[in-house]
């Protein structure tokens, strides 16, 4: 939990955080899949960037879920946790989806 | 051949057969449950912001100036006597204070049940009102408008409004009431619907970030897939505990063989040990003793959780020597816990406190399920997540019901037209999933049109939705169903985007005030409100275009590709 001096623009912090951590590690775990890869990259993974970028993108989860309950306690974290997870992982597929059908119009 | 020689011998072997059956029973039960479970996730949905949308619902109270409220104590003396007056002997009364912040209603909210009737005779009717907490006068219809509020609203996803909630025996055993029933049926259903459709989904992984724009049934999908992968850990605890938030109805013979059955339980036992409420209510003794001074018992709660608001006091036979009192502090700082304190109504004896994280394991396994399913301590972010994972879970039973339609569309060769029941679940899936939502509208659009002294004015905001809801099917039924979707969209974005405009011709809580302080203070709670119709309203507004402009599109390019091909030909 937070130390009781810490002010509601502090836990405020946390959560932007935590938010933008989501975000890295969904991207970060979409860049692992080779679909997801290409179309951001147009190339395929090597076997060892896949593992590290998809290891990198786990961890920035777990970091994310430890804000979130360092700061707001177990159970209010881990319900503030899930609901940032949904919100990040719609903001990726909505950013995925809209970037390949761009590339898809340059490409013709 | 034995059964799982086929089995493994059939296409795709056991997994493939297996896989096949969760299938049939995710679509068949999908489609059953499919209306019903809309209907709980769109009007329980709301119920994340009920005290919102009450504030919305009495304009008269959120316009007043905020007056020097009296303290709780003197509010709770008053609303008690008043209680007292009007129903003299009450055997309950409770009392809902307005505390600061998002949970302020604007009144103290009294409810009260009649003393047991004698022998054979009905009971009287209870008292129910509300007490300005400013005036401590009775607010009557004259002053503020009578209305269901968000709480009407939000309790329909489990009362059903309609039908009676009553307890019912069938052939000596003792069933819950007929909406617990059917809304828990429905709820088991959506479990096996989330758990076959986690089976059926073959590329969970895969698939996981994919949105394929534009592609018929593979895109209708993907959007059902996205609507319950992303928020996947809310519909299986939204669904769990939803479930389980019932034991002793669902499950009622445990309680049978520990408590007894009717009227033989003794709830105060069985509340206390499976609940960890209401241990120290006592039998009525039968000797009058005057209420003690609530002041001192409210300051001693007061003092109990210095960071709470006090919300809730009940009282269990108030003039009674055997009498009770509990307080209880608001939930919203407090994860899963529902600390209070009781007294003795006479004499203000302290009986005992009960601190947030005491009491059964059971009871408080149930109280943590309750807080999450409802999410009474969740903040203003937390809030919208839920209101949005909610919604979500909407759209993930609305593009079910829409791809069981699909699929079995695009299986029709040429012109072949559809048979009774695909037509005939095409026009109620309109009905269902967008005119529900117009009939929500027609709800908050009947609040504001009906006048305010209007007799049994909260039960036609009811039935003005539902006759709404009814004239949606009416529509659907005599519309071709795709052009239906595009009319009832439209017409949802139209009520929407007026709800905002109808506001501010009816009430002094405008967007112009409640955002920019014309005219009386800003007040963001009743602006969220305007502004998330009209956000609504852009969405749904926003789909209706884009379909009808690709419309227009495929006929020009068809008129466009035949005329070139009778060019070819001369």
């Amino acid at each position: 939990m937070l130390h009781p001096d810490t002010n509601r623009t502090g836990r405020t912090q946390m959560t932007f955080a935590a938010v933008l951590l989501c975000l890295l590690g969904f991207i970060s775990i979409a860049l692992g899949m080779e679909k997801h890869h290409r179309t951001l990259l147009g190339t395929n993974p090597s076997k060892s960037v896949a593992l590290l970028v998809r290891v990198a993108g786990w961890s920035a989860l777990a970091v994310a879920v430890t804000l979130c309950v360092s700061t707001f306690g177990a159970g209010y974290g881990l319900v503030l946790f899930n609901g940032l997870l949904t919100v990040a992982g719609l903001s990726v597929v909505a950013f995925l989806s809209s970037w390949s059908s761009r590339q898809r119009v340059v490409r013709r | 051949m034995t059964r799982q020689q086929t089995d493994s011998a059939g296409p795709g072997g056991f997994h493939g057969a297996f896989r096949q059956s969760m299938s049939w029973l995710h679509t068949w039960l999908g489609l059953l449950a499919g209306l019903i479970l809309y209907f709980m996730f769109v009007t329980g949905t709301t119920g994340y912001a009920h005290h919102e949308i009450t504030r919305w619902m009495t304009p008269e109270l959120a316009a007043a100036p905020p007056g020097e409220r009296r303290s709780p104590a003197e509010q709770a003396e008053a609303a008690l006597a008043l209680a007292l007056q009007r129903n003299p002997g009450a055997r309950l009364v409770y009392l809902t204070l307005p505390v600061p912040g998002r949970e302020d209603t604007g009144y103290v909210n009294i409810y009260s049940e009649p003393p047991a009737a004698a022998e054979g005779k009905e009971p009287r009717e209870g008292f129910e009102g509300k007490l300005d907490p400013v005036t401590l006068k009775e607010l009557t219809a004259g002053d503020v408008r009578e209305t269901g509020g968000g709480e009407t609203l939000y309790a329909m996803h489990y009362n059903l409004h309609y039908i009676p909630f009553t307890n019912i025996s069938l052939f000596g055993v003792d069933l819950p009431a007929w909406p617990t029933l059917i809304v828990g049926a429905a709820t088991m259903f959506m479990l096996i619907a989330i758990v076959t459709g986690i089976v059926v989904h073959k590329k969970i992984f895969a698939d996981f970030f994919t949105f394929r724009l534009g592609k018929g049934q593979r895109s209708w999908l993907d959007a059902h897939n996205l609507s319950s992968v992303m928020a996947l850990p809310f519909m299986l605890m939204i669904t769990y505990s939803g479930l389980i938030m019932y034991p002793f109805d669902y499950m009622p013979a445990p309680k049978a063989v520990a408590y007894g059955r009717g009227e033989a339980v003794d709830t105060a036992v069985f509340d206390c040990e499976a609940y960890n409420y209401w241990c120290d209510r006592r039998e009525a003794a039968g000797a009058p003793a005057a209420v003690a001074h609530l002041g001192p018992m409210i300051a001693r709660a007061q003092s109990e959780y210095p960071d709470d608001a006090i919300k809730w006091i009940d009282f269990h036979n108030p003039g009674d020597r055997n009498g009770t009192i509990t307080i209880w502090p608001s939930a919203a700082q407090r994860f899963g816990e529902y600390p209070y304190i009781t007294f003795d109504a006479a004499t203000g004896e302290v009986l005992r406190i009960r601190g947030g994280r005491e009491g059964d394991p059971v009871g408080r396994t149930g109280e943590v399920l309750l807080a999450l399913h409802e999410g009474h301590f969740a903040g203003p972010l937390l809030r919208w997540l839920y209101l949005g994972t909610g919604a979500m879970g909407a759209a993930m039973v609305a593009t079910g019901l829409v791809l069981w339609t699909v699929k079995r569309r695009q299986k029709l060769k040429g012109n072949t037209p559809a048979d009774f029941g695909l037509a005939f679940v095409e026009r109620t899936n309109v009905a269902v999933v967008a005119g529900l939502l117009i009939a929500v509208a027609a709800c908050f659009w009947a609040n504001r049109l009906l006048p305010v002294g209007m007799d049994g004015r909260a039960e036609w905001e009811v039935h003005a939705m539902f006759i709404a809801w009814g004239l949606t099917f009416l529509h659907a039924a005599l519309r071709p169903a795709r052009r239906a979707w595009i009319e009832q969209i439209a017409v949802l974005a139209v009520v929407l985007a007026g709800l905002p405009v109808l506001n501010a011709l009816t009430t002094e809580i405008h967007l112009g005030r409640t955002l920019f302080g014309i005219g009386g203070n800003t007040d963001w709670v009743l602006a969220s409100f305007d502004l998330t119709m009209l956000g609504l309203a852009l969405l749904f507004g926003g789909a209706v275009v884009r379909v009808q402009r690709r419309q227009i599109e495929a006929r020009n390019y068809r008129q466009e590709t035949e005329a070139l091909a009778s060019d070819g030909m001369t």
